[in-house]
């Protein structure tokens, strides 16, 4: 299936672009969620997205924000961490401006 | 009363009826209790100004107003605030601006300036230390803002000289008009309007007093903790440095909220890499500080190609990428520099004059209003907005004659059936967030004191995903109301000591503490963290109740048409508004949370516990 990435910030400067398709695969019987893409994406980009994603307890980052179709995963329940086919996922970095 | 440090104590205060200036006492307790910048100008015009004056009319009075740390070595904490009665809203209104202007004031020996009456000829003010003069302005009347800066410097033979002044945007009482200081715009709410309708066209400073500070120790321990929290900050160096207020542009681009077309959203754009860092990076680029600010955050931009090459400006500002870009439609970032500039020789905002040529575009565009000047307004006609532009500034023409004042006074012009269109609260037209995708910066729109005004209650949460005090669902309208009320009291600190928002918002975790130690050490008084939230709180409170006494409620606390039913087409945030059963959930809340009743009244008792207690004489009677 293909999802759809938008990079925000540093995350941005990972994708060298703002936004991409990503190709997943999803194996038999393990359903795609959130961070089935955020380890692909880690894997594509060689330990550059986690090391911006977790500290070092291996929890998310609270300076950094994943959303699911506009939505911060933060506040899903685990049911609606599901992925699909055509779904948008943005990562972000704290950013600021105005 | 000689003071410690931070304050001189003194305010001057000038006539322009008579031409005469006097010095003046501030007493401390008053400085304790309001500090200075938004607070102290908010609580002067409060009990300065009767309720009902006309904000153009000689009874009105312009004030700019300094804090305890304008001056010192405090980083990103020497900005001016304007205050007065706004033209373009009615209520009290708080412009700030940065630059070099501020520090001068203040090192002429006073805190505040208060400007009343009306001259009868055109004149601009010098303050050399305790020294007044008024001088004629006969011949700068009708100059551009950088050329009156020029030729003021030339008359007084002082190339150090700081001057604020106005255009020709100003001169014609445009409600769109602002003071320029150098090059930075205390832009919203038409306080060059004010300036105008006194006859004074500039303020010319130079100053030679240094601010004493009572406890350096103690001073220099909250200079060094800011430093070190800007230090830390994952966004103050690494983006703002290099990027400026621009930076925006992205996260707020990619959940779908940068507005364009007048808010219509009709189209997919990818305005990051046409007129966001991406686009501008195609410009010539250096930086302009602020006094004694580390980060810099000021873009001097200029065009290189086309027919806008040579031109530069300060910025474009994100809000002017938006209002001036997206907005309009325009997608050439050279035009934008173009525009930015123009409106700084003018001495217009640059949102409300880019909103109100948004709206006068989308009218013809939809056959409601014919271009009878041959304008060629149509969303993306650079040409047309630079035209268009000149005519707000002088008030000519059919689309300068009716928007010159704002969207608001445009759709009293043109009838009640242009009320959708027209993009303001209050009369204030809307910054660059579509808040149908950010709800707490939606309630902040709605219920700020002056208006649509993202700097005072700005949803740093939602827009750009901050933890503090805690992470928010954007799309939730759940808990906005309590966090609305952090915003703004946050907001009503930086603006009442005139530190920079954008430095207030990369240390949000630490900002009252590191304040409270720099501002006891400066005046030798002990503050609090709670003290400085209180500070906060009794600004938002004080507007509230002049507000109040001008004849506003609850019904004025309230969005544009549009986003209270047009849903969002595109992007992450399609299908998203702010209903009116959305927004009154949130104004309850918001209420509840700022202990107002239900009709957003103050309660005596709040009003006590903030030390507002003289103000309780003017709640609205009910019944």
């Amino acid at each position: 299936m293909t999802v759809e990435i938008i990079g925000v910030g540093i995350f941005r400067e990972i994708l060298q672009r703002s936004k991409m398709p990503l190709e997943i695969k999803p194996v038999a019987g393990n359903p795609v969620t959130v961070f089935t893409v955020l380890e692909t994406l880690d894997v594509l980009y060689e330990g550059q997205f986690a090391k911006e994603l977790y500290l070092e307890d291996g929890k998310l980052n609270l300076w950094t924000r994943i959303m699911l179709n506009g939505r911060d995963i933060r506040f899903l329940d685990e049911d609606k961490l599901f992925v699909y086919e055509g779904d948008t996922i943005l990562i972000s970095s704290v950013m600021a401006g105005g | 009363m000689m003071f410690q440090g931070g304050w001189f104590g003194k305010l001057l205060r000038i006539n322009l009826t008579t031409q005469t200036s006097m010095v003046e006492d501030i007493p401390e307790e008053l400085l304790k209790k309001y500090i200075g910048g938004a607070a102290l100008g908010s609580k002067i015009l409060y009990d300065e100004l009767a309720p009902g004056i006309d904000p153009l009319g000689e009874e009105n009075k312009l004030l700019y107003t300094t804090g305890p740390l304008t001056g010192t070595d405090a980083p990103s904490a020497s900005r001016l605030n304007i205050a007065t009665k706004s033209p373009l809203t009615g209520t009290v209104t708080n412009s700030l601006s940065g630059g070099h202007f501020p520090v001068e004031l203040k090192w002429t020996g006073y805190d505040i300036v208060i400007i009343e009456g009306k001259s009868k000829e055109p004149v601009y003010i010098v303050i050399k230390d305790d020294k007044v003069s008024f001088k004629s302005a006969e011949k700068l009347w009708g100059l551009n803002t950088f050329d009156t800066q020029t030729i003021i410097k030339e008359k007084l033979n002082d190339l150090e000289v700081r001057i604020s002044c106005i255009g020709p945007a100003g001169e014609n009482l445009s409600m769109m008009s602002a003071i320029i200081n150098e090059a930075r715009a205390a832009g919203r709410k038409g306080v060059g309007a004010v300036m105008g309708s006194k006859n004074l066209k500039a303020v010319a400073v130079r100053g030679t007093n240094k601010v004493p500070i009572a406890n350096e120790e103690k001073f220099k321990a909250g200079v060094k903790g800011v430093y070190a929290g800007l230090k830390a900050s994952p966004m103050a160096y690494p983006v703002f440095s290099k990027v400026g207020s621009v930076s925006a542009a992205e996260p707020v681009a990619a959940v779908g909220c940068l507005p364009s077309n007048n808010w219509q959203n009709d189209k997919e754009v990818d305005w990051v890499e046409k007129i966001g860092d991406k686009g501008l990076a195609e410009t010539d680029q250096t930086n302009n500080s602020c006094y004694r600010c580390p980060i810099s955050c000021s873009q001097v931009r200029m065009a290189k190609k086309g027919k806008y090459a040579g031109i530069s400006t300060e910025g474009p500002e994100f809000e002017t990428v938006y209002s001036l870009g997206s907005g309009v439609g325009v997608t050439n970032p050279t035009a934008i520099i173009g525009a930015d500039r123009l409106c700084d020789e003018l001495g217009l905002d640059t949102i409300s004059a880019g909103v109100a040529i948004s709206m006068a575009m989308e009218l013809v565009e939809r056959g409601i209003l014919a271009d009878e000047d041959g304008l060629g307004l149509q969303f993306g006609n650079d040409d047309a907005v630079m035209r268009l532009l000149r005519d707000l500034a002088y008030r000519q023409g059919q689309m300068g004659t009716i928007f010159a004042d704002g969207t608001k006074c445009a759709v009293e012009k043109l009838g009640e059936h242009t009320a959708h269109y027209s993009m303001q609260v209050k009369g204030l037209e809307l910054p660059a967030y579509d808040v149908r995708g950010f709800k707490a910066h939606g309630l902040n729109y709605a219920t700020c004191y002056t208006g649509a005004d993202h700097n005072k209650g700005y949803s740093i949460q939602e827009v750009f995903g901050m933890p503090v005090p805690y992470p928010v669902e954007r799309l939730d309208i759940k808990g906005k109301g309590k966090l609305t009320k952090f915003n703004q009291d946050f907001a009503g600190l930086f603006d009442t000591i005139t530190f920079c928002e954008f430095a207030a918002i990369f240390i949000p975790d630490q900002f009252q503490a590191r304040v409270a130690e720099m501002i006891s050490g400066a005046t030798g008084l002990e503050f609090t963290e709670q003290d400085m939230w209180d500070v906060g709180e009794r600004l938002n409170n004080l507007c509230r109740m002049f507000n109040l006494r001008e004849g506003f409620s609850r019904k004025d606390d309230t969005l544009p048409p549009r986003l209270m039913t047009e849903p969002l087409k595109f992007g992450l945030s399609k299908g998203e508004m702010i209903s009116k059963e959305d927004l009154d959930f949130m104004l309850d809340e918001y209420y509840e949370a700022r202990q107002w009743d239900a009709d957003g009244i103050p309660t005596p008792a709040k009003l006590t516990a903030l030390g507002l207690e003289d103000t309780i004489k003017d709640l609205p009677q009910k019944g």
